[in-house]
């Protein structure tokens, strides 16, 4: 399938060995401008903006000094697994990436970011970089733990944390490119972006654009989950309905209540939208994907989520830690009352708020889940329950491990 | 302590009383600065309304402490210079504490430059600076109760015991709800506690103690001392001539035998001052009495010295005495009063004169 | 004309600002500055820094519009 590229090695059996994965893919070879080829090519972030790889890479080749490639794999959100398993799977594709875009902007120094409990994965991959040996010149490649939080994983928390700061956001401006760990120009890229790039390097931007749409070219990496009897992470050619690829998943064991595309900071879409719903970059974000059947309690389930939401806020901005926790709060009294108005109010406080975009990322949860999930809410108002319990779909903890 | 020429003790007042004012002014400045971040609205009073009152109350403070350095090196009485207000501990009177109060100034200083500038040095270097305040203050206290030369004036103890108290009560309110880390606001709360109880305990021990001054480094020539006028009065002159009102009582008693004894007590309201005693004994004769036995006492408020005697002559309301004085100065002393019977007063005039030396006894 | 701009992590919610420019800049229910990006005529520039020098983070800054801007912030977090 012209849709199993960074996973090609899984679908043959190989273990992610060196030769494996050089009989597989090839070599990698010096690319003269393998900006402008990553440009032409469309390949825009797998870590959840979507950001235009090509612009960013620009960016930090301009900003001068000595440049440091980081590949994001920290995926704090729980119900997210691509980055792991890509890593898990095909490590040496993140690194010659990291190889490569390296090479493109100037840096010597790559750093693969991992959170603390990754454990076999942090295993997998520094077992990698050492089975490389010299085939990277000057390039060195090492591996870097992070806390286990969910902000950890936002691009100047993780910054800060390599830099032996605390894990916690910083405002932006100054971005990375320009000041990242510290104080270099810094290409913080999601692990799976950076798989891409190894591709494009040996390939070329026509092989990158011959999967997907014009406008969504290439393969993401989606992480499935709920009801669905063969949950797991799957790659897909952007562009490819929902309902498409939910099928592949082994299609929804019950009906369907609504379906959370784009993980916690994504957005819930209605059954009936779901059918025609295309995959692009955006509406992806991080490419998980939860399917919320009707026997669950939605009300609870969003409820749990907001908690462990408000719990994981960095704490810097007062609009955050408050209107988070209201919500939270007011999510769990909409289990027997009416509290949309008052949600609303809150949501609208908090918006644009924090210095990182984890309060937006949380309203955005919360305005689609009233809107989609409405029927839910309104039986949770008229009758006090809906007379179902929280199943716990969205495998997200009550509480942050915090 | 109240010497030298007669502008000083208006100069003393003034660097005593700015000195009070400044500390009360920082005080309240401190009061208004450790309880902002508590979020406690003073009386409706808009928060920057209260930031600027804590800017203006140090900014005054600064003014009435430039004014004390400037009172107290203008007041000749204590060798101070004014390089002493910002260079501590070299000054040749009391140099510890007030010492002291150039540290406090110069703590004082850099946290309203810092202040003014706090736009340009940021926040974290502005915070640093400003935390010195909770150094300036007690130094600032401890330096008002060192260096004054009348900590014992109780008014003085109240204002100091006072402030100590209000600001101890802020600090312990401001720690003890503030955000962080339990162990840091209990060893916050602690010092906060600790450090006045020092500091009364040394004012109990220090400056409230007697023998104070000497012990804090006062220059010896300025000691006060306790026999002060006896200091001054052994190297004065026993009075020559002079001539001076006189204001007092006179009482009567008389005895079973008849005899009667008058006793005229009497100030002299004129140099060289002092007090005067005649007593007489006699028989009641006409409207006066005839003496058998009388005695003189005068003690001059210049000399240590007591001049006795006894009566030499007396007519009407003129009484003449000769007195004479440990060291053998003589005084003829003239005395003409007149005594209101009704009330027992008694109003004259005291002239005396050394007799040649023939005349003495 | 110019901008303000607020460091959400410096402020602490003191509300000077708000007392001093009401024009840009309210409050929400816990006593967060809530920045109106509304440029700013030349006559209320005054008020605009009195506002920026009064806070006590120092969380407030004016910026020209003209300044750089920096690349857009995307609708959802780069993880």
């Amino acid at each position: 399938m012209s849709s199993t590229r960074l996973l090609a090695g899984v679908s043959g059996g190989l273990s992610p060995a060196l030769a494996n994965h050089d009989a597989l893919f090839g070599p990698l070879q010096a690319n003269d401008d393998l900006i402008a080829a990553v440009d032409r090519a469309g390949l825009r972030g797998r870590g959840g903006a979507a950001f235009p790889t090509a612009t960013k890479l620009s960016a930090v080749a301009g900003a001068g000094g000595r440049p440091i490639v980081v590949a994001n794999a920290v995926e704090g959100e729980p119900v997210s697994g691509k980055d792991r398993a890509l890593l898990r799977v095909a490590p040496h594709l993140v690194l010659d990436g990291m190889v490569a875009a390296g090479r493109a902007v100037g840096a010597r120094e790559g750093i693969v970011a991992l959170s603390r409990a990754a454990r076999r994965e942090r295993a997998v991959v520094e077992e990698a970089i050492a089975q490389r040996g010299g085939r990277d010149g000057a390039t060195r490649l090492r591996t870097a733990t992070v806390p286990d939080r969910f902000v950890a994983g936002e691009e100047t928390a993780l910054v800060n944390a390599l830099s032996r700061r605390d894990a916690m956001p910083s405002l932006k401006p100054p971005f990375p490119s320009e000041q990242g760990v510290d104080g270099a120009p810094t290409l913080v890229s999601n692990a799976e972006t950076l798989a891409h790039v190894a591709l494009i390097a040996r390939y070329g931007p026509g092989w990158f654009r011959d999967a997907g749409r014009p406008d969504a070219p290439g393969t993401a990496m989606v992480t499935l989950g709920g009801a669905v009897s063969r949950p797991g992470v799957y790659e897909i050619e952007l562009g490819t309905r929902l309902v498409d690829v939910v099928a592949r998943a082994g299609n929804p064991t019950k009906a369907v209540q609504g379906v959370l595309v784009g993980g916690l900071f994504g957005r819930w879409v209605s059954p009936e939208a779901a059918a025609g719903l295309e995959l692009t970059p955006d509406v992806l974000g991080a490419g998980a994907i939860v399917v919320l059947p009707t026997d669950a309690c939605a009300v609870a389930e969003c409820a749990r989520v907001l908690s462990y939401l408000a719990g994981e806020s960095a704490g810097q901005c007062g609009p955050c830690v408050h209107g988070l926790r209201a919500i939270a709060d007011v999510m769990h009294e909409s289990r027997t009352a009416d509290r949309g108005a008052r949600l609303e109010e809150l949501a609208a406080q908090v918006i644009r708020r924090g210095a990182c975009r984890h309060p937006d990322g949380a309203v955005g949860f919360l305005s689609s889940a009233l809107d989609v999930l409405a029927e839910d809410f309104a039986l949770h108002a008229r009758r006090g329950t809906c007379g179902r319990s929280d199943g716990r779909v969205l495998a997200v903890p009550s509480r942050s491990r915090r | 302590m109240i010497l030298a020429a007669g502008n000083a003790k208006e100069l003393w007042y003034l660097t005593r009383g700015t000195g009070v004012v400044a500390l009360l002014l920082l005080t309240a400045s401190v009061l208004l600065g450790v309880t902002a971040t508590l979020g406690l609205r003073l009386h409706r009073w808009p928060r920057f309304a209260v930031a600027g009152m804590h800017r203006n109350l140090t900014l005054l403070s600064i003014a009435f402490v430039a004014v004390h350095v400037v009172t107290t090196v203008a007041d000749g009485y204590a060798p101070i210079r004014l390089t002493d207000a910002v260079v501590p501990f070299v000054s040749a009177y009391r140099p510890v504490w007030l010492g002291l109060g150039a540290v406090a100034f110069d703590l004082l200083l850099a946290i309203v430059v810092t202040s003014l500038l706090r736009v340009r040095i940021g926040v974290r270097r502005w915070r640093t600076v400003h935390w010195l305040a909770y150094a300036c203050w007690p130094v600032a206290l401890v330096h008002g109760l060192g260096s004054g030369s009348d900590p014992r004036t109780s008014w003085l103890a109240a204002v100091a015991v006072g402030s100590v108290a209000v600001v101890v009560i802020a600090v312990v309110a401001r720690v003890g709800l503030a955000a962080g880390p339990t162990r840091a606001r209990a060893a916050g709360i602690g010092v906060a506690i600790v450090v006045p109880v020092v500091v009364l305990g040394w004012y109990r021990s220090g400056p409230l103690a007697p023998g104070w001054a000497q012990r804090a480094g006062t220059p010896p020539s300025l000691l006060p001392r306790v026999a002060a006028p006896a200091a001054v009065l052994t190297t004065a002159k026993p009075p020559r001539a002079f001539s001076s009102r006189v204001r007092g009582s006179v009482s009567q008693q008389a005895d079973a035998s008849g005899l009667v004894t008058v006793h005229l007590r009497l100030r002299l309201h004129d140099a060289p001052h002092g007090a005067l005693r005649v007593d007489l004994r006699g028989l009641p004769s006409g409207g006066g009495v005839s003496l058998t036995a009388s005695g003189v006492s005068f003690v001059p408020a210049t000399t240590a010295a007591v001049y006795e005697g006894h009566v030499t002559g007396l007519e009407g309301n003129t009484l003449a005495a000769d007195v004479v004085d440990a060291a053998g100065d003589h005084l003829r002393l003239t005395l003409v009063v007149s005594i209101d019977s009704s009330t027992n007063a008694v109003v004259g005039n005291v002239s005396a004169e050394v007799p040649a030396r023939s005349e003495q006894d | 004309m110019k901008r303000l701009r607020i460091d959400p992590i410096a402020c602490d919610g003191r509300g000077l600002c708000a007392e001093l420019f009401p024009e840009r800049i309210t409050l929400d229910e816990w006593g967060y500055a809530i920045i109106d990006q509304t440029p700013i005529p030349a006559s209320l520039e005054r008020h605009a820094a009195k506002a920026v020098e009064a806070c006590p983070l120092l969380a407030l800054s004016l910026d020209s519009l003209a300044a750089r801007e920096g690349r857009a912030r995307g609708p959802k977090s780069r993880r």
